[in-house]
C-alpha cells in the first residue's frame, strides 16, 4: 500500500504543487481512505448463478412469474408482503421465476443417484419413508391380498383374494439397455434472493440487514376474505402448496357441523374439471408439463357415485405430470402430478397439491432386458406383493384378471441414503388391467414395474401372522 | 479476451459471448455498487440489473467507447436509480448522501469501518466523490474515470485534486496527530 500512497500522492503534488506543503498529511489522509476501502465480500455463488441466469434467459422479463400468480389470489396480507416484493423486482432486478416452471432438465454421470433402492429405515426422512410405507400397501394391500398394511395390523378375516394377472398384450421385447433416472431439485436458490428483498424492510424490532448470508426456508400467506386461501412455499422442497383459510370457510372453520351431503350432490366428472382448470387458469398455473386431468374414482367398480348414499366432502383431479414426454405414474398405478381438491359442499377449489418446481437432473442406469422376469412380476401383481404360504393357514381366494400391452412411463419414487432424500423418476413398465376378475368391486387400473434391475427385488415383507405372533 | 471481437460478436447477436465480458467486469462493477450502497444484497441486485441492461442493450453499444465506461455508466445510473425510487422526495444519489443513522439498511460492519470516513466523504459533491471511489479505490485511470463521469480526463483530474483539498481542510489537524501517532505501517 505503501507505494500505492507514494504514488498517488506524487500525482496529487504534480496534480497542484501546493500540496507539497503538506505531503505528510496528504500522506495520512490518502494512506486512510485507502485503508478504509470496504471489503465487498463478493459472494462466489452469486456470480455463478448469475452469469447463469444471464447466459441462460433469452428475455429477461421485468416481473418474475412468481408474483403474478400469488397477486391475484392474495388478500391483505399479501398486498402488504407481495407487492412490496413486486415493486423491487420491478423497480430493480430482472427476474427468473422464484420456482422454475419451465422443464430444466441437466445431465449428469451414469449412476449418479447411486444405489435406487437405498431407504435407511429408522433414520427419518419422511418422504422416503412414507414412499417406502406406499409401496408396501400398494404391494400387500391392493386389491390382491388383503389390507395388511403394517405389523400390527390385525390377521385377515375371511379369505384374502390373491390375483393372477395373465398377459394378453402384444408379444413383448426389451431392447433398452439403459435409461435416463430422473432426480427433482428444489431449483435455483433462489430463497437467497426472496430473503435480500424482506431484509429491506424496516421490520423496527431488529435490522435483519445486520445479519448476513440468509436465506428463505419457507413461508405462508393468507387471503383474508370469505372463502380465502392459505399459500404454502417451501424452498428446501422447492413446492407451493394452497389450502383453504380454515378460518374463512364457514363449512370448514367448526363452528357448525353441517349435514352429510347425499350421492346426488356429486358433480360430473366435466364440472370438476372445469372447476379445477378456472382456478388453475384464473392464477396463472401452468399446465404445459401435464397431461389431460382424471378424476379420482370414489365408488366401487360398476357403481355410478350418484348413486352412492352419500358424497364425499372433496373430490380430487390430478393433472398428470410429463418429464421429458414420458407419463409419470405412483408406485402403485395412480398418476403423479398435481393435484386440484374441489370441494363438493361448497363447488370451489379447495386446495392444490403438487405444485413443484420443474428442475431435475437425470442420469443413466441399466435397464433389465429380461421380459420373462417382468412379466413373471407382473403376473403376480407386483414386485412386493404379499401372498400368504400354504403353510400359513390363511385361506386363499384366487381370482384371474388380464393385462394388456405395456406402455413405458416414469415411476416416482424416492431413495433416502446418508441422510438425504431423493425424489426420482425411474423408467417403468405400466400394464393396463383390459379385464375385471368376475364378481370383485376394487382391483388395480393397472400394474407398474420399475425396468432397473435393483428394484426388482422384493423387498422382506411382514406378514401379518408373524407380527401377532 | 479479445474484448472489441467478443463485444462484436454479441452484436451480432452470439450473446454467448457475452459471458466471457461478464468474467472481466462482474467483481469490480460489484465492488463499484457496493462502494456507494454499502449493503451486499443491494449491490448484488443492482449488479444483476447492471448485466441485464448492458446484455439487452448491446446493439446500441458505440463500439468506438470504451466497454468498462459504459458498463460503470449504466452501474451508476442504477444506483442513482435505486435511491431515487426509494426516497423520491430527497436528492440522494448514494449511500454516502444519508446520514450516519439514516434506516435505509446497509451491513452494520461497513458502517461501522466507515463511520469516521463517511463524515468526510458525505461533504463532498457526488461527482469528487465518484472520482474519488473510481481512483483510489478502483484504481481507474483518468481517461477511463472520464468516459465514466462525462467528463474531460484534465476535469477529472482537476475533480479529484480538489476533492483531496477539500478533504485535507475538513480533516481537523487533531485527527491528522491522531492518525500520525498510530500510523506507522505506511
Amino acid at each position: 500500500m505503501k507505494k500505492n500512497v507514494d504514488n498517488l500522492v506524487q500525482e496529487l503534488i504534480a496534480l497542484d504543487p501546493s500540496f507539497a506543503m503538506h505531503e505528510k498529511e496528504l500522506r495520512m489522509l490518502i494512506g486512510e481512505l485507502l485503508e478504509n476501502k470496504p471489503d465487498t465480500r463478493l459472494d462466489e455463488e452469486f456470480v455463478t448463478r448469475l452469469r447463469a441466469r444471464l447466459l441462460g434467459a433469452p428475455v429477461p422479463s421485468p416481473f418474475g412469474s412468481f408474483f403474478v400468480a400469488p397477486y391475484a389470489v392474495i388478500g391483505v396480507l399479501a398486498v402488504l408482503l407481495i407487492v412490496p416484493f413486486g415493486f423491487y423486482a420491478a423497480s430493480r432486478t430482472p427476474d427468473t421465476p422464484v420456482f422454475a416452471m419451465t422443464q430444466d432438465i441437466r445431465t449428469l454421470q451414469g449412476q449418479a443417484f447411486g444405489t435406487l433402492n437405498a431407504q435407511d429405515a429408522g433414520k427419518g426422512g419422511g418422504g422416503a419413508d412414507m414412499a417406502t410405507d406406499q409401496s408396501k400397501m400398494a404391494a400387500s394391500s391392493p386389491y390382491g391380498a388383503g389390507d395388511m398394511m403394517g405389523s400390527s395390523m390385525m390377521v385377515p378375516e375371511g379369505p384374502v383374494t390373491v390375483f393372477t394377472y395373465v398377459y394378453k398384450g402384444e408379444p413383448s421385447e426389451l431392447t433398452e439397455t439403459e435409461g435416463a433416472v430422473y432426480r427433482r431439485m428444489p431449483g435455483e436458490n433462489s430463497s437467497g434472493q426472496v430473503a435480500s428483498q424482506l431484509k429491506k424492510f424496516n421490520f423496527g424490532l431488529v435490522n435483519l440487514g445486520a445479519f448476513a448470508d440468509m436465506r428463505v426456508r419457507s413461508f405462508e400467506l393468507v387471503e383474508d376474505k370469505p372463502y380465502g386461501y392459505s399459500i404454502s412455499a417451501s424452498f428446501d422442497e422447492g413446492i407451493i402448496s394452497i389450502n383453504p383459510n380454515y378460518t374463512q370457510w364457514p363449512s370448514l372453520n367448526g363452528k357448525e357441523m353441517p349435514a352429510q351431503l347425499p350421492g346426488s350432490a356429486i358433480p360430473s366428472d366435466e364440472e370438476v374439471i372445469a372447476m379445477a382448470s378456472r382456478f388453475l387458469d384464473d392464477h396463472n398455473i401452468s399446465l404445459a408439463n401435464y397431461s389431460e386431468p382424471v378424476v379420482q374414482t370414489y365408488a366401487p367398480m360398476g357403481i355410478t357415485e350418484t348413486r352412492m348414499q352419500y358424497a364425499p366432502e372433496q373430490i380430487t383431479v390430478t393433472y398428470p405430470l410429463k418429464i421429458n414426454g414420458a407419463s409419470v405414474y405412483e408406485n402403485g398405478e395412480q398418476p403423479h402430478g398435481l393435484q386440484v381438491s374441489v370441494s363438493v359442499r361448497d363447488k370451489r377449489v379447495m386446495s392444490v397439491y403438487g405444485l413443484s418446481s420443474q428442475t431435475y437432473t437425470s442420469s443413466s442406469y441399466t435397464l433389465s432386458t429380461d421380459a420373462d422376469k417382468i412379466l413373471s412380476i407382473a403376473n403376480r401383481g407386483g414386485v412386493n406383493v404379499w401372498v400368504p404360504e400354504a403353510s400359513s393357514g390363511i385361506q386363499i381366494k384366487k381370482v384371474e384378471a388380464e393385462l394388456g400391452t405395456p406402455e413405458k412411463i416414469l415411476m416416482h419414487t424416492y431413495t433416502y441414503t446418508d441422510g438425504e432424500s431423493k425424489e426420482l423418476f425411474v423408467p417403468a413398465l405400466r400394464f393396463p388391467v383390459t379385464k375385471a376378475p368376475d364378481g370383485e368391486l376394487y382391483y388395480p387400473k393397472s400394474i407398474v414395474i420399475p425396468l432397473v434391475p435393483e428394484l426388482l427385488t422384493q423387498e422382506q415383507i411382514v406378514m401379518p401372522m408373524d407380527a401377532v405372533r | 479476451m479479445d474484448e472489441r471481437a467478443t463485444i462484436e460478436a454479441c452484436i451480432r447477436g452470439e450473446t454467448a459471448r457475452f459471458g466471457e465480458l461478464y468474467d472481466a467486469y462482474v467483481r469490480p462493477i460489484y465492488d463499484f455498487l457496493y462502494y456507494k450502497t454499502h449493503h451486499k444484497e443491494t449491490a448484488e441486485d443492482l449488479t444483476a440489473e447492471t448485466f441485464f441492461k448492458a446484455l439487452n442493450n448491446i446493439q446500441q453499444f458505440d463500439s468506438s467507447r470504451s466497454f468498462r465506461s459504459w458498463l460503470y455508466a449504466i452501474a451508476h445510473n442504477a444506483v442513482r436509480d435505486h435511491y431515487r425510487s426509494a426516497r423520491p422526495t430527497t436528492d440522494i444519489d448514494d449511500v454516502w448522501d444519508l446520514a450516519g443513522d439514516d434506516d435505509m439498511v446497509r451491513d452494520a460492519e461497513t458502517r461501522r469501518a466507515l463511520a469516521e470516513v463517511q463524515k468526510h466523504l458525505s461533504a463532498l459533491s457526488p461527482i469528487q466523490r465518484d472520482i474519488l471511489i473510481l481512483r483510489l479505490w478502483q484504481d481507474l485511470s483518468y481517461k477511463e474515470i472520464a468516459e465514466i463521469v462525462g467528463k474531460s480526463e484534465a476535469n477529472s483530474k482537476m475533480i479529484f485534486s480538489r476533492a483531496i483539498a477539500a478533504l485535507r481542510a475538513k480533516v481537523p489537524a487533531g485527527v491528522f496527530a491522531i492518525l500520525l501517532a498510530s500510523f506507522h505501517t505506511i
